[in-house]
């Protein structure tokens, strides 16, 4: 299969307006070149100034949203709208590119070609054998995820009133909020609190925290709003974990932003440099000033030789509508990325990479989900895990070889501390060898909400299950939980097992699994990119992801 | 009815829900294995010579796909949404890959997919209006042609990039590039002549269409008794047909012209059948008629008919009857 991804259309469109434009264009001098292109920069300025206008636009498109939910949709016009028109109009107004077109001045750019720069990185491929993880383990460490907590939750609140997100004084409806949480809502803070006090007593050597920490009333935040969530979480977070005792490894997640999902990589000072400063104390000065730039960050796990590298899972995210002006490598991270890793390997590092969006959910990129499976091939001997969170779901997906689909490595992903919706507030505890830092297991911590909820005392956390003996596998390398991943196809019951903890014992579980569902899922287990996972399940992307490739297309670079 | 590769062995679909496979040598045949895993009549069977794969699919709305291990035949179902019979299945010449036509109008194309270590398919539901009847690959494997109670049959892209590597040129899967239309005529059976140029379509007002795809035209022969529900080509410019008259009859082709030919029962026995008036023949036709017999080795409709090469011909009846006949 190429694996060069789907419809390269916005290319082909241009490609075939190409010499029809050009016709009249001649001879391509430099007058006209310079001509063309201040005539372009004027119209785009101008047309700049007006979106200031189109707020009279965006008015009229909220007032075609729905009675039900108007508040919601008038937000998300509101919030999403300037970006998106900015981002067509610095696209397809871009003096260079539009006046090449034209053939005014000559067209500069190249279509990215995957597949020769993924046989170039591989070519390089160590032949070292993957060492043993030692089952005994030593080292722990604390997953938490999507923490998502309302600080303006109210005990009693509607629980159902037709927005997105109830159990606030605001919103009136039917039920009552329950005093730690609710199957529809987002978290309370005592619950958030009474979390990390159970992780506290786990005492990890490191605490990995993957983002998303404000509450989903998406279409109403603000920057403000957003770094309000961020500093209290993080302030929470150090109280029980000391920089400099446990640390804890942090990263952006899509509701981080503002809006949800919009980051304009190189232009969010707003949110990197308090961010920076919040959590330099668990990190370092490096790692502030890339945070700064580009939302990541690599640092060495003090007293060992364990590199974590924080992904800013942002420059993948579908949603990310900065991606129609450019989708190539947002903020140079595949190329950072790289680096990093080629510097751990001759450094006889061992790396774990972690991030908010799994590189095989479907709200990420697949272009950018190729370069990281190619990486994840080439340096299969340095990296030891990968930990992400997002979907709010337990389950995994496997790193497949770029060209030999071996299983390489698994993607782990862990259920969120939110129970929204349907599931029950969880955070996970890896055990891990210190030497070869392979996790060997891990404890899967839960809080019944509806338990919680009647007994009224302080929450109990319980281990629902650790990772070995509820699946019966001897270990976690990537053989074993690839051979494990694919019984599930003919093994309803296990499939049914492992649904219900996809769900985190919730409601929201599912509760039949038949030969298509259980085909469909162990596709999505063992593949690591979206475009590999619908190529198994024999299925198209779905439309909204259909769109996205159109309107952002392929990768391209400045040609010589 | 279906051989394995150097035709020792024929599995039959006996008109229940049982495959059976027999072991054919010349003192006689013996019963090797009987298939049980379907539950409503099973429609088709189809072995895969060089691959050695069995391939059966029934009204249950199962299909599967046979592998021999020594001892047993295993089956692997194919993942596949449907809720309707299956009426047909067949193999792709190489192997790769299989089409099966379902009673809710899907056309199906299944590979193997080594992630599930099974069959995974695509449904293409654009490409009939109505039961999937026939289904037939184009001997390049790229292309399948279908055939259905809506009178259609189609010639559709079955091209799967995953299997067949990179084809540029070739349409994208889902894609009709051939369409004949036979008015609202059932169509019952399908077969392409082995160098892929003609496609042979027998439907159920008893004529049998040959589209060729070089001049993207077709000619219908009449066969002046009752429609056929089986056809086969035995080479490019001769095929072999036969349904509800129970007997077995060549098409041949002289000169870019189709032509009824002789019932392979020979003229001496089916005499009988012959001698009644037009009249009789036309009132069996549209009456239920209890005795049926007619001189002739099958006694009940063909299910089947398969080309056995070296100018033999195999058909099937639903009655379980199998007859090897020598092409004169």
């Amino acid at each position: 299969m190429d694996p060069s991804l789907g419809p390269p259309y916005s290319m082909k469109v241009w490609l075939l307006l190409l010499p029809l434009l050009a016709a009249g264009g001649g001879e391509k001098d430099f007058l006209a070149c310079e001509t063309c292109k201040g005539t372009i920069e004027a119209a785009r300025l101008y047309l700049q100034a007006k979106t200031k206008d189109l707020d009279a636009l965006y008015d009229l498109l909220a007032e075609l949203c729905g009675a039900e939910l108007k508040a919601v949709c008038q937000g998300a016009i509101k919030e999403m709208g300037p970006v998106a028109v900015t981002a067509t109009i610095d696209k397809y107004l871009e003096p260079t590119f539009l006046c090449g077109v034209m053939g005014k001045c000559s067209y500069n750019t190249k279509a990215d070609n995957l597949t020769a720069w993924a046989t170039n990185l591989l070519a390089t491929k160590p032949n070292t054998a993957v060492p043993k993880a030692n089952p005994a383990g030593g080292a722990s460490f604390v997953h938490v995820t999507d923490l998502h907590f309302d600080l303006e939750y109210k005990v009693g609140a509607a629980t159902d009133c037709g927005l997105p997100l109830c159990c606030r004084a605001a919103y009136s409806g039917s039920g009552s909020a329950g005093l730690y949480g609710d199957y529809n809502c987002d978290i309370p803070y005592t619950t958030l609190e009474s979390a990390v006090q159970a992780m506290a007593v786990l005492k990890p050597d490191f605490v990995l925290w993957t983002g998303d920490n404000p509450p989903h009333n998406v279409w109403n935040q603000s920057q403000s709003y957003q770094l309000e969530y961020l500093t209290n979480s993080s302030a929470l977070m150090s109280a029980y974990f000391k920089p400099g005792v446990v640390p804890v490894y942090p990263t952006l997640g899509n509701h981080g932003c503002f809006p949800v999902n919009i980051y304009q990589f190189g232009n969010e000072a707003w949110l990197t440099d308090p961010v920076a400063k919040l959590w330099y104390p668990w990190l370092n000065a490096q790692a502030e000033s890339t945070i700064k730039a580009f939302g990541g960050y690599s640092v060495l796990h003090p007293g060992t030789n364990l590199r974590i590298i924080g992904l800013n899972t942002q420059a993948c995210n579908n949603l990310n509508f900065w991606f129609i002006t450019n989708v190539t490598d947002p903020g140079n991270q595949v190329e950072w990325l790289e680096s990093q890793l080629a510097a751990a390997e001759s450094a006889g590092e061992q790396v774990y990479i972690i991030g908010h969006i799994p590189i095989g959910d479907f709200d990420c990129l697949s272009q950018w989900g190729y370069r990281y499976k190619a990486l994840m091939d080439r340096y299969q001997y340095t990296v030891r895990g990968e930990f992400f969170g997002h979907t709010h779901n337990d389950h995994i997906k496997v790193n497949r070889g770029f060209f030999s689909g071996e299983p390489i490595s698994v993607q782990w992903i862990a259920p969120s501390l939110t129970t929204y919706t349907g599931l029950n507030p969880s955070f996970r505890l890896y055990e891990a060898d210190p030497t070869t830092w392979f996790p060997v297991n891990y404890h899967q911590y839960r809080l019944n909400i509806t338990q919680a909820n009647l007994n009224l005392t302080a929450p109990q956390w319980y281990e629902a299950y650790d990772f070995l003996s509820e699946y019966s596998v001897t270990d976690m390398s990537v053989a074993t939980v690839y051979a494990w991943a694919r019984s599930l196809l003919t093994n309803q019951g296990q499939m049914l097992v492992f649904l219900d903890n996809f769900a985190s014992g919730g409601p929201a579980a599912q509760k039949e699994c038949d030969l298509v569902c259980r085909a469909n899922e162990v596709c999505d287990l063992t593949n690591g990119v979206p475009q590999d996972i619908w190529t198994c399940q024999e299925a198209d992307p779905d439309a909204l992801n259909f769109f996205l490739q159109l309107l952002y297309g392929q990768w391209v670079y400045p040609s010589l | 009815m279906t051989w394995n590769l150097d035709r020792s062995q024929v599995a039959i679909a006996t008109n229940t829900t049982l495959i059976e496979i027999y072991s054919v040598r010349p003192q006689g045949w013996t019963k090797t294995h009987t298939l049980t895993e379907h539950d409503q009549l099973v429609a088709v069977v189809d072995w895969h010579g060089a691959t050695d794969r069995l391939l059966s699919a029934s009204h249950d709305r199962n299909a599967y796909v046979w592998e021999f291990n020594g001892t047993r035949w295993i089956p692997n179902l194919v993942i596949m949404k449907n809720r309707r019979a299956i009426l047909d299945a067949t193999w792709s010449q190489s192997g790769t890959k299989i089409a099966l036509g379902t009673g809710g109008k899907k056309v199906v194309i299944g590979r193997f997919n080594p992630d599930l270590a099974a069959w995974s398919t695509k449904l293409l539901s654009k490409v009939h209006t109505s039961a999937v009847t026939c289904v037939r690959f184009h001997p390049s494997g790229l292309y399948v042609a279908s055939g259905g109670t809506d009178g259609v049959c189609n010639v559709t892209s079955c091209y799967l990039e995953i299997v067949d590597g990179p084809r540029p040129g070739v349409p994208a899967l889902g894609e009709t590039m051939y369409t004949v239309d036979l008015n609202r005529v059932w169509i019952n059976a399908l077969s392409w002549s082995l160098d892929g140029l003609y496609l042979a379509i027998a439907a159920h007002n008893s004529t049998v269409t040959f589209f060729s795809l070089e001049s993207n035209s077709s000619t219908s022969v009449t066969w002046p008794g009752r429609p056929f529900s089986a056809i086969e080509f035995v080479g490019n410019d001769k095929a072999i047909g036969g349904g509800w008259d129970f007997v077995p009859v060549e098409i041949n082709k002289s000169a870019d012209r189709w032509l009824m030919g002789n019932k392979l029962d020979g003229e001496d026995r089916s005499r009988g059948a012959r001698s009644r008036s037009l009249v009789q023949s036309m009132k069996n036709q549209f009456e239920r008629v209890e005795d049926v017999s007619v001189a002739s080795i099958h006694q009940g409709l063909l299910t089947s008919i398969r080309y056995l090469g070296s100018n033999k011909v195999a058909t099937a009846d639903v009655t379980g009857l199998v007859h090897v006949w020598t092409l004169a």
